[in-house]
């Protein structure tokens, strides 16, 4: 992270900002009217693969309406001319700590939640927004264990806050499998526990109902019969039942089972006389940090694991941790400075999942990697991993390399050195744009410029490769977030 | 705090809860394994990871089937390797020149002439050059990781490929031995608690350690009293083994195997003394003064770990022999003793002088033979003793049907100054080619011979391979499991040539003569009943690359 002096005198705006949040929210919409923003775009790189010249997108409250060479605007519509830039949608980077502190936690901790940590200053995301982000995963701290569960935000408050997602994908660290295999698949395999229990709980309940059920009939069936007999006494109430003939089981099963052991015992209802309505299943409690894993073998939208990876290795382990499960999840590999290099090339980063590179691929892996050729381990051979990757048939997505100022600045300089490696430009744009946005989920919304997606739109003055290229304008959700005119901030 | 807490005491519950079936996965036995355990059912180790698994698989034997039908339905197909015409170094069981060894699933199915090579089998044609085991270390750093060793190792790392390259294939790393399976964690980890370290040092501990030994030993004694007493009917009150130090229990019982890191005669003498009165597993690291007592050490049956070069003159001012000598190794040989060899230091590097360091395995042998070590206990010296020594002699160190196929193929003697390793194979993949590996890649080249696995033929119309002449195949246990899934076709046409077919007369330009070799029972089998056999294909190999002086 960036250190930038703050006067004193500021710490009052932050505050100011601050508590300005909730009430700004969604300001900008609230006059109940459509709210429209048009953008002519000389050139738009969509993410879906196609590059179109002399495109209109069409935002409608945020979220794109149309898109095409020849859209018809309503009116009132805002116009953004941009027909000498190139629009791509914006950068997203799935892993980044930006304005958070660390707090302290060990072992499995997937009750705990990042957004109950996140307090930003208004500017907290300025350097990212500058250079084209408009989304960022914040992922809870540490390298060791499962520290929590991440969220997704923007990367500048455009009327609503900076939260998209408060609550995202649950981190897992891999990075010493002595430790962090076992945590994995234990709390993988306690869910598993959980489920288990659940369904027992419900087995056992519908068990029981069936048997009231029975006795019931049971009951009514032996009243129809005794109805017309003289022995049964006048004032019974219905529903009671009448002086029961010798049972040959000597525990009858009650027609309300007492609460289970391990449930939750049920309020008493205040007139215990009255016929109670059918009982509802109340399941026994899952401990909070197992829900998490329980959604996510439950395939519960939105459950995603986000696995950091070390070294290939550390992807065997993930695939021993997970033998039998299908989770949704997605690999992050931080680009360490490998040791042991001659002096030349003391400190490059790199990584060598290349060697595991055919397992990726037979898995159909996301991988999200930072734009860095690496070097293999022992020799000074360059390799481009997140090209071996795609070419063994795994998916990539790009991520600064932390959240230093220059992994952000330089961050489509990046990706063109690893084109100019031989990375396909189509296979880059696309771990820029789609498959950023699948790595946190958020496919849905993100990555693309699509109908119905959220208008996160960069503003470049030239080709995103293109050493020259600036950003001019930010767009997020339609609206300008940042632009080179006012040199910051909208 | 209160929230730390829960977290912890849900980890502790975590812990204890029954394993799970990924656990269960994981240390599952594959059926290769299973058939070498039907064969000894008794021969667990201490170690041995799979007993909690099989205790469980106990209790739900019916839950364990559906899942190992479940298995078998996912199970991939047999991975077959066969190594062709090379010169097989069994170790146990003499040479077999221009055989076959033929992998299945890891282990090795069999060695010998006239092996039915099924079609979809990888194949490394190794005419002309020599197949060994793979080399042990009884000690190591930098290439496993430490405990536990198969969750700390990284099998992409480039010391394991120098390490493989170098012709290395087990290790030992701490108190565990582990297999270098580049790329795979599939049976990486051979064994864990190889040995309890012992300290028979100062006068204090030497007088600690017998009285805990002796009262270890009197429990043991009426433990075994009462049992026999029970099993004759007579009541008697179960001694407890109360005092009496665990760790000394498993050690008389045979368990485990003590270490001693020791060199001089005095406390070796002591150590054969302690060993002879208690009778229990020993290995003794050092042993630099051993040859002064061979005899004791032998007589012992203690195991010996030797660096046969390790420089210590002999003081002269004391009136009996002692330093170091380079027929330490010899004569403890002939005296007995089991003799494994390493490095001087245990580390790989590629800046060391020669015999320093693990990159040079074979020199400190060669070294003890020229101390007068045959040929062959010298090669055993960094195979199949080192695998005895840590009990693994059941999966690794010689090349057996039924044994782990880890081998290493050389275009000379193993014990030659001049060889190179060309491939390694462990757990019956190849796991460093040097044609394709940069470290060696341009040292005298020789194209490649390997070739990947074929996809499977046809299922009809398989029959079992033919061993006529296997040396050494594993009689029990083994139609069994071929009853499961048979080998592929004879090769098909145009296949490579058979195993075995070299013609008697065939000369053997890069074969040098051992002066000191025993004469090899199998040296010059041949397939008396076999088709008429083509030549043996040589194209693979150009001749220039055959080293002119062998």
């Amino acid at each position: 992270m960036h250190l930038r002096a703050i006067p004193a005198a500021a710490a009052f705006t932050v505050f100011a900002a601050l508590a300005a949040i909730p009430a700004r929210a969604s300001a900008a919409r609230d006059d109940g009217d459509d709210h429209y923003v048009a953008i002519h775009c000389g050139r738009v790189i969509t993410g879906t693969g196609e590059e179109k010249e002399h495109v209109t997108v069409l935002v409608k409250n945020g979220k794109i309406q149309a898109i095409g060479e020849k859209v018809e605007l309503p009116r009132p519509c805002k116009v953004i001319d941009a027909t000498k830039l190139v629009a791509m949608p914006g950068h997203v980077a799935p892993h980044s700590r930006i304005s958070l502190m660390d707090f302290p936690r060990a072992g499995a901790r997937a009750d705990l939640k990042v957004a109950d940590e996140f307090f930003p200053a208004a500017d907290a995301f300025d350097v990212p927004l500058a250079a084209g982000f408009t989304t960022l995963q914040l992922v809870p701290p540490g390298a060791m264990g499962i520290p929590g569960r991440a969220m997704i935000v923007r990367t500048a408050d455009v009327g609503a806050g900076f939260v998209v997602e408060p609550v995202g994908a649950i981190k897992a660290n891999l990075l010493t499998p002595a430790q962090d295999r076992r945590m994995l698949s234990e709390a993988l395999n306690g869910a598993k526990r959980e489920i288990e229990k659940v369904e027992k709980a419900r087995a056992e309940f519908e068990a029981k109902k069936k048997a009231a059920a029975e006795a019931e009939q049971k009951k009514k069936e032996e009243e129809a019969k005794k109805a017309p007999a003289p022995g049964t006494p006048p004032g019974t109430p219905p529903g009671t039942p009448p002086n029961p003939p010798p049972n040959p089981n000597p525990n009858p099963q009650p027609p309300n089972p007492q609460p289970k052991e391990g449930e939750p015992p049920k309020p008493e209802g205040a007139k215990p006389a009255e016929p109670k309505p059918p009982e509802e299943f109340q399941p026994p409690p899952i401990a909070p940090p197992l829900q998490p894993f329980v959604d996510l073998i439950q395939k519960k939208p939105g459950a995603l694991l986000f696995v950091r990876i070390g070294a290939a290795t550390t992807y065997l382990h993930f695939l021993e941790a997970t033998k039998d499960f299908e989770v949704a999840h997605v690999l992050y590999a931080d680009v360490t400075p490998a040791r042991g290099r001659p002096q030349p090339f003391f400190g490059v980063p790199g990584t060598d999942l290349h060697w595991a590179a055919k397992k990726f691929g037979e898995k159909k892996e996301l991988v999200v990697l930072a734009p860095y050729l690496s070097y293999v381990q022992g020799a000074v051979d360059f390799v481009n991993v997140p090209e071996r990757m795609v070419e063994a048939g795994a998916h990539v997505a790009f991520t600064p390399n932390g959240d230093a100022p220059d992994e952000f600045n330089l961050f489509r300089y990046n990706v063109n050195e690893v084109i100019k490696g031989g990375m396909k430009r189509a296979d880059a744009i696309a771990a820029m744009t789609k498959h950023a946005a699948e790595a946190i989920g958020m496919q849905e919304r993100l990555g693309t410029l699509e109908v119905g997606k959220d208008a996160n739109l960069l503003l470049l003055s030239a080709d995103p490769f293109d050493v020259q290229a600036r950003v001019e304008q930010v767009v997020i959700e339609g609206e300008v977030a940042w632009s080179r005119e006012k040199k910051g901030r909208s | 705090m209160g929230r730390h807490l829960e977290g912890l005491a849900l980890l502790l519950a975590l812990a204890a809860a029954p394993r799970s079936p990924a656990q269960e996965a994981f240390t599952d036995v594959t059926p290769a394994r299973a058939r070498l355990d039907d064969k000894k059912p008794d021969d667990k180790k201490p170690g041995d990871e799979k007993k909690p698994a099989d205790a469980k698989d106990a209790k739900k034997p019916d839950e364990k089937k559906a899942e190992e039908e479940k298995k078998k339905k996912e199970e991939k197909k047999d991975e077959w390797l066969a190594v062709l015409n090379g010169d097989v170094h069994t170790i146990t069981d003499g040479v077999l020149r221009g055989a076959t060894l033929l992998a299945k699933n890891g282990r090795i199915q069999a060695v010998g002439y006239a092996i039915e090579v099924p079609a979809e089998a990888a194949t490394i044609d190794a005419a002309g050059m020599h197949v060994y085991p793979g080399l042990l270390a009884v000690n190591s750093t930098g290439v496993l990781g430490g405990e536990p060793v198969d969750l700390t190792t990284d099998v992409y790392s480039q010391n394991m490929t120098f390490a493989l390259a170098c012709g290395w294939t087990t290790m030992v790393s701490g108190n565990s031995a582990g297999k270098l399976t580049w790329g795979s964690l599939d049976g990486l980890l051979l064994r864990s608690n190889l040995w309890m370290r012992v300290n028979y040092a100062s006068g204090d501990e030497r007088r600690r350690i017998r009285e805990e030994l002796d009262a270890a030993r009197d429990f043991l004694r009426k433990r075994r009293a009462f049992e026999q007493a029970r099993a004759s009917g007579q009541e008697t009150p179960e001694p407890k083994p109360e005092g009496v130090n665990e760790a000394w229990l498993k050690l008389l019982g045979g368990d485990v195997l003590a270490r001693f890191d020791v060199g001089s005669v005095e406390d070796l003498r002591s150590i054969a003394k302690l060993v002879t009165e208690y009778g229990f597993k020993a290995v003794i690291f050092g042993a630099t003064e051993g040859w002064i007592v061979a005899e004791e050490l032998g007589r012992a049956g203690v195991s010996c770990v030797i660096t046969p070069h390790t420089p210590r003159v002999a003081d002269t001012q004391r009136n009996r022999a002692n330093g170091a000598t380079i027929e330490n190794a010899a004569l403890l040989w002939s005296h007995g003793v089991k003799v494994a060899v390493i490095p001087q230091s245990q580390r790989l590097s590629s800046d060391g002088l020669l015999d320093r360091d693990l990159r040079t395995p074979t020199v400190e042998a060669m070294l003890a033979m020229r101390g007068g070590l045959p040929h062959d206990a010298a090669e055993a010296a960094l195979t199949i003793n080192a695998a005895r020594i840590l009990g693994v002699d059941d999966r690794v160190g010689s090349l057996e049907p039924g044994k782990d196929a880890d081998l290493i193929i050389l275009d000379g003697d193993l014990l030659a100054y001049d060889s190179f390793v060309y491939y390694a194979v462990v757990n019956g993949r190849l796991v460093y080619d040097k044609a394709k590996e940069p470290l060696f890649r341009d040292l005298r080249p020789r194209p490649s011979t390997y070739k990947e696995p074929k996809p499977e033929p046809p299922p009809e119309a398989k029959p079992e391979p033919k061993k006529e002449e296997g040396a050494g195949e594993k009689k029990e246990g083994e139609g069994k499991h071929e009853g499961e899934k048979k080998p592929g076709d004879a090769p098909k046409d145009g296949e490579k040539p058979k195993d075995g077919e070299k013609p008697k007369g065939e000369p053997k330009p890069e074969e040098k003569p051992k002066p000191d070799d025993k004469p090899k029972p199998e040296e010059k089998p041949k397939p008396d009943g076999g088709p008429p056999a083509p030549k043996r294909d040589r194209t693979a190999i150009s001749s220039d690359s055959i080293r002119a002086d062998s």
